[in-house]
């Protein structure tokens, strides 16, 4: 294990979304240790990315509280506080699907305008820190293009770097690879292999099996807005507890 | 070939009306354009009482002809004691109209900006106020100079209407011409010349730039 098994960096409680009397997260609770990487699997409609996007409130839950380092996140978790929101959201970085980088910056704009608009670092300090973000997921020759100038799996490592200038405590991944073709996505798997090698605590909804199976501590199943399965990656691929999860696994890993 | 000795004649006090036309539309630019991005903005707002407010601001300026907006001012504005020139009246009427109208542009340019670019900047932790002035906003600009370009040019053209209470813009100029001359073909012809000159080459120009913003 390459995280202390003590700490617990955030705490899920009983987290439920309901959209226009939609059941989609029934009570969901998760406890994610400092340095853990935790897979979020499932079928589509299980509700994998509402729970993700619950964690950073661009969702908000209809019940149920967050923690973050034994400290909970709202006072009151239907009624957020402006101040509580963009402290959660400073303290957690999300990636996108399909990127979202800010077409009319440059892509080291892209790092630095958050990390200067919130006050993190000066302007030289954001520049020098994200250039050095930039070379770190290998897109820092790119420094001065635009977005679109930058190919998917570029323009999804800019998006990291970008979550990253934000020294989040916790890194949020909504299927970072599905909107990109199988051999740029594993440049972005690299590099999320790097951040989790390093210790970063990370969430990760994904469809690829195996990388959730080689890098991540702990697979969350989900279905019907429920954890149907829950475990290190090898007891959850090879011996899953319920017949679900194997025609799930079957399905995905049939493909 | 008398007429063109006229138009010879006439073509200075066109070209001074046509000194009037464009600081008009300068004018009624320079107001209407910020008040259509405040109307825009307005009509986006969180609060429900401030959005039916300013959408019926601008359907009631949209819906009301300029002639008559027009009137309403210069001879409005007297009853409420408000004393100002034939050319501010205009600037006032034409710019709510304008404002009105280049409402939809901009809001049309934030709405166009997507609900991805929205998330992006909120789940960076950036305030409201950030994510709005620096990710939707900058974006939504950049979508709006070719249809205000459009606008501009209709707004030239319509600065025709200041005539009705004698500001000396170019069809005044023509009018009063054709008074004295009672050549009111040629000397209409003359002037109808010279805004088509002027709206035909800028059109070309707006063209131009919206094809280069495309690429």
């Amino acid at each position: 294990m390459t995280f202390d098994n003590a700490r617990i960096l955030l705490k899920a409680d009983a987290i439920e979304k309901t959209f226009r009397g939609n059941r989609v997260l029934d009570g969901i609770s998760m406890d994610v240790h400092a340095g853990e990487v935790i897979a979020l699997i499932g079928p589509s409609g299980a509700g994998k990315s509402t729970f993700l996007r619950c964690l950073n409130y661009l969702e908000q839950p209809t019940g149920g509280s967050l923690h973050l380092d034994g400290e909970p996140v709202f006072a009151d978790p239907l009624k957020p506080a402006k101040s509580e929101l963009l402290s959660l959201r400073r303290r957690v970085g999300m990636v996108f699907q399909t990127f979202n980088l800010f077409p009319h910056l440059s892509v080291v704009e892209n790092v630095t305008m958050a990390q200067r608009l919130n006050g993190l670092r000066s302007t030289s300090e954001a520049e020098e820190y994200a250039l050095k973000l930039l070379a770190q997921v290998g897109v820092e020759e790119k420094a001065e293009a635009r977005p679109s100038e930058c190919s998917g799996g570029q323009q999804q490592r800019i998006a990291i770097a970008r979550a990253l200038s934000q020294d989040p405590e916790l890194m949020l991944f909504d299927e970072p690879t599905s909107a990109l073709d199988p051999e740029v996505g594993n440049d972005v798997l690299r590099v999320m292999r790097d951040l989790a090698d390093a210790g970063t605590t990370m969430i990760v909804v994904t469809h690829e099996m195996r990388f959730a199976e080689r890098v991540a501590d702990r697979v969350l199943l989900l279905d019907e807005g429920r954890i149907l399965e829950e475990g290190p990656p090898e007891r959850v691929f090879r011996h899953p507890e319920h017949a679900r999860t194997s025609r799930f696994l079957h399905a995905v890993l049939d493909r | 070939m008398t007429f063109l000795a006229d138009w010879a004649e006439w073509l200075p006090s066109l070209l001074q009306g046509l000194g009037t036309s464009l600081l008009l539309t300068l004018c009624v630019a320079g107001i209407g354009f910020p008040l259509g991005l405040g109307l825009a903005l307005l009509s986006i707002a969180p609060a429900r009482i401030v959005r039916i407010l300013s959408i019926a601001f601008i359907e009631i300026f949209r819906g009301i002809p300029l002639l008559v907006v027009i009137f309403f001012a210069y001879f409005g504005f007297p009853d409420i004691e408000l004393v100002i020139s034939a050319f501010a009246t205009i600037v006032v009427a034409h710019s709510l109209n304008l404002g009105a109208y280049s409402s939809e542009v901009f809001r049309a340019g934030i709405l166009h900006v997507g609900p991805g670019q929205r998330e992006a900047a909120r789940s960076l932790g950036l305030t409201p106020w950030h994510a709005f002035s620096r990710v939707v906003l900058p974006q939504a600009l950049r979508a709006v100079p070719g249809p205000l370009m459009s606008f501009l040019i209709m707004v030239f053209q319509s600065t025709s209407l200041a005539f009705a209470i004698g500001v000396g813009e170019m069809t005044s100029q023509a009018f009063s011409i054709g008074s004295m001359t009672f050549d009111y073909l040629s000397v209409l012809v003359l002037a109808g010349i010279i805004y088509a000159i002027i709206c035909v080459v800028s059109a070309r120009i707006v063209a131009r730039f919206e094809a280069k913003m495309r690429t």
